[in-house]
């Protein structure tokens, strides 16, 4: 059968009772959902009953069924409406929250993947200078959402530390100003921190991240510096070091550094041993992400890619040894992929993770600023257009205003392309209750916003990850850490409280 | 779809039945396979004849038999979306215009704060360019002059 | 995209596949091909369980929308598929698309009504619902005869009522962002 898996031959059918749900047969049990985020998993007796039309008031599966939104006759509109409302909160934004500011190109490393297009660091032309930084926070001050993240990122910000300095501090003083929320994170290979960098980053609450794919030999392998050498050592050295100083001090228990890995080709075989670095060096999660065939990445994926089922595999296998840690003790490191789709399924609220929304949030939810001064719909979108493709690129800092970003063609393009009622496979997927899909992704691997989802490395993965995570929240083991980890991450958004406005506040 | 191959031209050939196909999932369909291919037209009052030549100087019988597989998949893709597009179109215009209309934020831009008009908060932003326009200049590297073009798009043999 | 006269001088016609029992595949050592009659399976269904193979299959369409579509499936690898596998793959999905299709037109008033009340709930023009203000409903097996039948009434009432609102485009566009390019082009030319 197909990916979107199909009834039972012969299946006997009544669709006149039956409320708008999509289906998935998961083999031996069935996967029920609807637009409202509600869903049930039935054995495949029950489904078939369902489907029958044979489940009648009395039944308990009724009752299951009916106050999920699934018995047509049964509906309460209101409170299907409330949870459409809360699922997909990020419609109602105004504007974008997210605004990732490339301060410079260059970088120290030669990472094999590396999706920024990064150059080697002679290219000082590359560097933001500090009327296109004062015009970029202008910009990002001029979008309507009350609150706004900015996210330095590269090649390696710090190389332009001293246009790191002034965006942020010019932006805390606007955000003071005008009374908006201010959320400030870094984002950096850690190879050229020093004490004075982190003592500016922590006196003004800038949150603090890094790139480790794994331990030594795995990540000297994907993250070289430039001209060779290896550059792990110092990572985790300055995550210990900054963890340190965190934990010394109550006030910046909020700042503990982060860590992003990069899943490659030789990851593949290391899960367990990236999973064991993690949770040796204190962190609280890791993020199984897969690679994307956008920017250089594209170029060089013959060498460091690998199929979409590849990495469902090794997913699936990292996820069961890191629920294996929780269940034994022995570590409660959490893994954040399946924490953004259980807020998504479990919880019926957008834990705002951008490539997974219906639109997507490409303009709507983030943008991207190069060191000129271009505006793109989103950091692929940038890289797109290192390569040589303008297409994604929306405005100008120095010539262009909100509204004619979010009025832009191209905006409005990707706004269509991945709102999932406009897709075909998607509109009849049981996972497009918590799904997206991302146009810079499908235009870059199927030249097309809208993609071809049979045929897309995307809708595969995503698709396997759904399909490990339900299995997972079927298995009363595994559902148990799964519960556990999502209490954790609603009492640290609780502990972050309200800080008052204009005041730096800190970024997970 | 029967298919009329000629290696030496790199062409492939074939009808495309109107009672099938539209005029605007050709046009999609060329565009997006224009990376690999060239497309011509002819019709008759049944079909549109449809030719396909390879870029690619070396394709063989199979390339050519592949990229025609590939353009009608792409015809399916675009006329299958077009349906479902209709079919959804009162809710997802509805959530286009909603997500669209709530990011934009009104009608006009909003005025900067009454804070930043002051010449305290003025004087503060001046201050904070001079002081990083002298850290740039005393601590970092020279700055080149622009360098150039940006790097060509990938091949499309790159394997994805 | 150039015009331009035929580039071969004999181009053979097209076969014209035979005519096949609705559910009975025609198969060759490449292809397996289908002739599906649309009042019976709908177009949607039929289009729609062909696209779920174009990850497998190189799928081609011919014949008429209105009357009858002939499916035709060509594994993209046939070592790793043969016609036979193609076609049982192709017919569970086409059941499987009819019944979503029918489940789908069954609803789609409801699923329009439920989104246009999210907008307007997120937009502060109706007041959320709350759970806690309304009185209990009773449970659907204490339900009489007549309450049934006026609860399938209302849902009818509802659903003609959303077919008013929607021709009254309750969702105001002043800027005109809903038309497509197309129909944009096409208003500033008659201007």
């Amino acid at each position: 059968m197909s990916r979107l898996t199909a009834l039972p031959s012969g299946a006997a059918v009544d669709t006149g009772a039956l409320a708008a749900f999509n289906f998935r047969d998961m083999g031996g049990w069935h996967l029920l959902t609807n637009d409202y985020g509600q869903f049930l998993m039935l054995s495949s007796a029950d489904f078939s009953r369902f489907m029958a039309g044979k489940v009648v008031a009395g039944d308990p599966l009724y009752a299951e069924l009916e106050s999920r939104g699934f018995l047509k006759a049964r509906l309460d509109f209101k409170q299907l409406a409330a949870n459409y409302v809360k699922k997909n909160s990020f419609q109602w934004f105004p504007g974008p929250s997210l605004h990732m500011i490339v301060v410079t190109l260059r970088c120290n490393q030669k990472c094999q993947y590396c999706h920024s297009s990064v150059v080697d660091p002679s290219r000082t032309d590359t560097d933001m200078d500090v009327e296109t930084a004062r015009k970029t926070v202008d910009f990002i001050f001029s979008t309507p959402n009350p609150t706004i993240c900015i996210e330095f990122q590269g090649g390696e910000p710090l190389l332009n530390w001293p246009v790191v300095k002034f965006i942020t501090e010019y932006a805390q003083a606007k955000a003071k100003a005008g009374n908006r929320k201010l959320l400030m994170a870094l984002v950096c290979n850690f190879t050229l921190m020093t004490e004075d960098k982190l003592d500016f980053l922590f006196d003004h609450h800038v949150s603090i991240c890094t790139s480790l794919d794994g331990p030594a030999e795995l990540h000297n392998k994907n993250r070289p510096f430039l001209g060779g050498g290896e550059a792990q050592q110092k990572v985790v050295y300055w995550l210990e070091k900054i963890q340190e100083r965190c934990n010394a001090d109550e006030k910046k228990k909020h700042y503990l550094p982060g860590a992003l890995m990069t899943t490659t080709r030789f990851s593949m075989d290391y899960g367990p041993e990236i999973v064991d670095l993690y949770v040796k060096l204190g962190l609280e999660q890791i993020f199984l992400r897969p690679l994307s065939p956008i920017g250089y990445a594209k170029r060089v994926w013959k060498d460091v890619g690998y199929e979409a089922e590849e990495f469902v595999r090794f997913y699936e296998k990292t996820l069961d040894y890191i629920i294996d840690l929780n269940v034994s003790g022995k570590s409660d490191i959490m893994e954040r992929m399946a924490l953004i789709l259980l807020s998504k399924v479990v919880k019926g609220e957008d834990p705002g993770f951008m490539d997974l929304r219906s639109p997507a949030g490409a303009v709507l939810g983030c943008l991207a600023y190069n060191y000129n001064g271009e505006i793109f719909v989103s950091d692929e979108g940038r890289m797109v257009d290192h390569q040589g493709d303008p297409l994604f690129r929306v405005g100008d800092v120095a010539k262009s205003d909100w509204i004619s970003v979010i009025d832009h063609p191209t905006t409005r393009a990707c706004v269509s392309a991945s709102t999932l009622d406009n897709q075909p496979m998607c509109h009849q997927c049981a996972f497009k209750p918590y799904c997206g899909v991302e146009p810079v992704f499908h235009y870059e691997t199927q030249k097309s916003v809208f993609g071809q989802m049979p045929t897309s490395g995307w809708c595969v993965s995503h698709m396997g990850i759904f399909d490990v995570i339900f299995r997972k929240l079927r298995d009363p083991r595994a559902r148990r850490v799964l519960d556990k980890w999502l209490e954790r991450d609603q009492c640290r958004w609780q502990e972050s409280e309200a800080v008052p406005a204009g005041q730096p506040e800190v970024v997970r | 779809m029967i298919l009329d191959t000629d290696v030496k031209e790199r062409s492939v050939s074939f009808d495309v039945p109107k009672k099938i196909y539209s005029m605007d999932a050709l046009r999609i369909a060329a565009q997006i396979l224009a990376p690999k291919i060239d497309v011509y037209l002819d019709e008759t009052k049944a079909a549109y004849e449809v030719t396909l030549k390879a870029k690619r100087r070396d394709a063989g019988e199979a390339q050519l038999t592949a990229l025609a597989g590939e353009f009608g998949n792409e015809l399916l893709n675009q006329e299958y979306r077009f349906i479902v597009g209709r079919f959804n179109h009162k809710i997802s215009s509805l959530i286009v215009t909603q997500a669209l209309m709530a990011a934009r934020g009104g009608e006009t831009p909003a005025e900067a704060p009454a804070g930043e008009s002051a010449p305290e908060f003025k004087k503060l932003v001046a201050d904070m360019v001079r002081n990083a326009e002298a850290e740039v200049a005393r601590t970092m590297p020279k700055k080149i002059p622009h360098q150039g073009t940006p790097l060509p798009p990938v091949k499309e043999d790159a394997g994805v | 995209m150039k015009s331009t006269k035929n580039i071969s001088k004999q181009r053979p016609q097209a076969a014209v596949p035979k005519k096949v029992a609705v559910v009975s595949p025609q198969l060759s050592s490449s292809d397996a091909a289908f002739s599906l009659d649309v009042k019976t399976y709908g177009l949607e269904s039929v289009l729609g369980a062909a696209y779920l193979m174009m990850d497998k299959a190189y799928v081609s369409l011919s014949g008429d929308r209105a009357k009858s579509v002939v499916v035709t499936l060509r594994a993209k690898d046939p070592a790793a598929i043969k016609p036979k596998a193609l076609a049982e793959e192709f017919l569970l999905d086409l059941a499987s698309q009819k019944i979503r299709w029918a489940v789908a037109k069954n609803n789609l008033p409801i699923r329009e009504f439920v989104a246009e009340q999210a907008v307007l709930i997120a937009n502060g023009r109706v007041a959320p619902s709350s759970a806690a203000a309304a009185p209990p409903e009773p449970p659907a097996e204490q339900l009489t005869d007549d309450q049934r039948a006026e609860i399938e009434k209302l849902i009818s009432e509802v659903e003609a009522e959303i077919k008013t609102m929607n021709d009254k485009k309750v969702v105001p566009d002043p800027k005109n962002i809903k038309a497509s390019w197309e129909e944009k082009q096409e208003q500033e030319n008659k201007a």
